[in-house]
């Protein structure tokens, strides 16, 4: 029978690129959402621009915003759990 | 669930072709490939940028996640906003579907952890490859892929709304 452990170590043992799942990316995964972002604003940027010429700067920007507007809503999150959920009456 | 299968999807986005209207040439071709749309409209260089963020989410969530990353059969709603993607993704579930969950094609099937009759566990006992995708990783795939779906939804829609434009202009 196969120990649930084994199952685990699979992917780190032998990826397979687009077959199977790569190799976790530990404390660094956070990082994944930059080429999220930056393909998500060239497309919508693509979509709105009328003229293509400033292209790339807004696109950098908005994924900027985006990456910024994340950091900012992780940052209340983790001060509401960690400060001000605390604080509140046990009963 | 019949509001999750491949079918019903498929209406859905045929039935987008019909509400946009004139524009259903452009609506389809961006469905059937990213940026295709556009390029038939003479939008070459916003058609290649687009195909390139479209597609860049689809392989890059397949590279980060398997082709676990697609499963219409176990992860429904999510292939709900992944079909907009088109035609690939369709293609990637059926790998997934004949190249994982097939006994001898790609990894092994193995028995799963949860033992069966186990509270909270499968009422037989399931196999599953040795291949699938039970991490953060997997999760991140399907969401890449997903939101591509979903820009691709927003992109099917604005090649339809300039077709009709240029069709206003034309006529």
């Amino acid at each position: 029978m196969t120990d649930p452990v084994s199952i685990l170590a699979v992917p780190t043992l032998a990826w397979i690129p687009f077959a199977s799942p790569m190799p976790p990316p530990g404390a660094w995964w956070w990082l994944l959402a930059l080429p999220l972002l930056i393909a998500i604003s060239m497309i919508w940027k693509a979509v709105r621009l009328e003229s293509l010429d400033r292209y790339w700067p807004q696109v950098f920007g908005m994924a900027a915003q985006l990456f910024l507007g994340m950091a900012g809503l992780t940052v209340a999150l983790l001060l509401l759990v960690r400060f001000v959920i605390p604080l509140l009456p046990v009963e | 669930m019949l509001l999750l299968s491949k079918t019903f999807i498929l209406i859905v986005i045929g039935a987008g072709a019909v509400l946009v209207g004139r524009g259903w040439k452009a609506y389809m071709l961006a469905w059937a490939l990213p940026g295709l749309g556009h390029w038939w409209l003479g939008e070459r260089k916003r058609a290649v940028l687009i195909a390139a963020a479209v597609l860049g989410l689809l392989f890059g969530g397949v590279l980060i996640g398997g082709i676990d990353s697609v499963d219409q059969r176990e992860d429904g709603p999510w292939f709900l906003a992944q079909a907009w993607n088109g035609p690939l993704v369709f293609a990637v579930d059926f790998a997934n579907e004949e190249l994982l969950k097939k006994p001898g094609r790609l990894g092994e099937l193995m028995s799963s952890p949860a033992p069966p009759k186990a509270p909270g566990g499968p009422p037989t006992e399931v196999f599953v490859s040795s291949l699938k995708g039970i991490g953060v990783v997997n999760d991140i795939g399907t969401l890449y892929i997903a939101l591509g779906g979903l820009m691709n939804l927003v992109v099917m829609l604005d090649a339809a709304s300039r077709a009709r434009r240029n069709g206003e202009e034309d006529a």
